[in-house]
């Protein structure tokens, strides 16, 4: 293997892993969570196919882009921003940027997190993802090779070959 | 020791790509997708509430569909649907309407003449307004609708729809739905 290509693969690897290792820490820890941006109702800020980061908010203001469950649908995820909070009341106000009018009252139970970061079509790739092709694709798949690479270096190294390969 | 070497990096390898597995997976199953919900009734104002029923009142309402609305013919339906708007603040609330995107208009009819006709039995008030004028009026934050709700009060209304004559070319009903009105209350 070229040694350029091997220090990307050992770079990929790590990065990879420590990504994976600080984002299940922040999931437990901090309510770590992706949203893919699905309409165009916080346009110029968000677009449809944009990842939104969000964690668990310590104070809501106005002006915080907030993620909350949809009275309608709990399932829905909506990502406004934050126009009125009422905490005496215990609710908010929120607003998506594009629209002219108002989202019903939000519950501050209600509130999942607060967006802190912005990921330009991410949201394509988590979409994809979600798929049973992508997941296979993009993750089983190379997980795979690169398991069997090593389990056949391995196998190399020990002179080690399956019954019926000698 | 070479061997051992390796057998400690195939590991690690091997460790590391079953940890990406493991959180892309948790990941994905996890993660969920930012929708906006569609509503067809709305209050863009954070004290004046909406309600379809006079019993559950939020901020947003599914709406309706006027079906059978026939060129030249009455306003439909003749019961008209009923929208309850409820001033929950601290001062009386001028309405504004409008209309916030183009309804669902299969059948091409002219929306200049599709008149939506809304009406409050307890005040009198009633008004007509062309459904082109409102979706125009939308961004410039509506139509005044020369009607007050005051504090603590629930204005009950009736919707209806009807079309002009030339509005639309052929003898049966057509079909215009996702109508989504905004209503506005200004502090007066």
């Amino acid at each position: 293997m070229p040694k350029f290509l091997r220090l990307f693969l050992v770079v990929l690897l790590a990065v990879l892993t420590i990504g994976s290792l600080a984002g299940m820490v922040l999931w437990k820890t901090a309510e770590l969570r992706l949203y893919s941006v699905q309409t165009t109702s916080m346009q110029p800020v968000m677009n449809s196919g944009d990842l939104a980061i969000s964690l668990r908010p310590k104070t809501i203001k106005n002006g915080d882009i907030i993620s909350y469950k949809s009275a309608d649908n709990a399932t829905q995820i909506v990502s406004h921003r934050v126009v009125e909070v009422f905490p005496e009341r215990g609710y908010l106000i929120s607003k998506g940027d594009s629209l002219g009018y108002a989202d019903p009252p939000v519950p501050l139970s209600s509130v999942t997190g607060k967006t802190v970061l912005i990921v330009p079509w991410a949201g394509h790739l988590s979409d994809f993802l979600h798929k049973p092709l992508g997941l296979i694709g993009l993750v089983y798949l190379p997980a795979l090779a690169v398991v069997s690479y090593e389990i056949a270096r391995l196998m190399n190294r020990y002179n080690y070959r399956p019954y019926g390969l000698r | 020791m070479k061997s051992l070497k390796q057998l400690l990096r195939a590991s690690l390898v091997i460790g590391c790509v079953g940890l990406i597995v493991s959180a892309a997976t948790f990941a994905v199953l996890q993660s969920q997708q930012a929708v906006l919900a569609g509503n067809t009734i709305n209050s863009a104002t954070a004290f004046l509430s909406v309600s379809t029923d006079n019993l559950a009142f939020n901020n947003s309402k599914p709406g309706f569909t006027f079906s059978g609305v026939v060129p030249g013919g009455a306003a439909t339906p003749a019961a008209g649907n009923p929208v309850y708007l409820k001033n929950n603040g601290s001062s009386n609330l001028s309405l504004k309407i409008a209309i916030s995107s183009t309804p669902t208009n299969l059948n091409g009819v002219d929306l200049n003449k599709v008149f939506l006709e809304i009406s409050r039995s307890d005040t009198g008030f009633s008004q007509s307004y062309s459904l082109k004028s409102l979706i125009d009026s939308y961004a410039s934050g509506g139509t005044a609708m020369n009607d007050v709700v005051t504090v603590g009060a629930t204005g009950q209304y009736l919707l209806r729809v009807s079309m002009s004559a030339d509005a639309f070319n052929g003898s049966s009903g057509v079909t215009i739905s996702g109508i989504d009105i905004v209503f506005t209350g200004v502090a007066s």
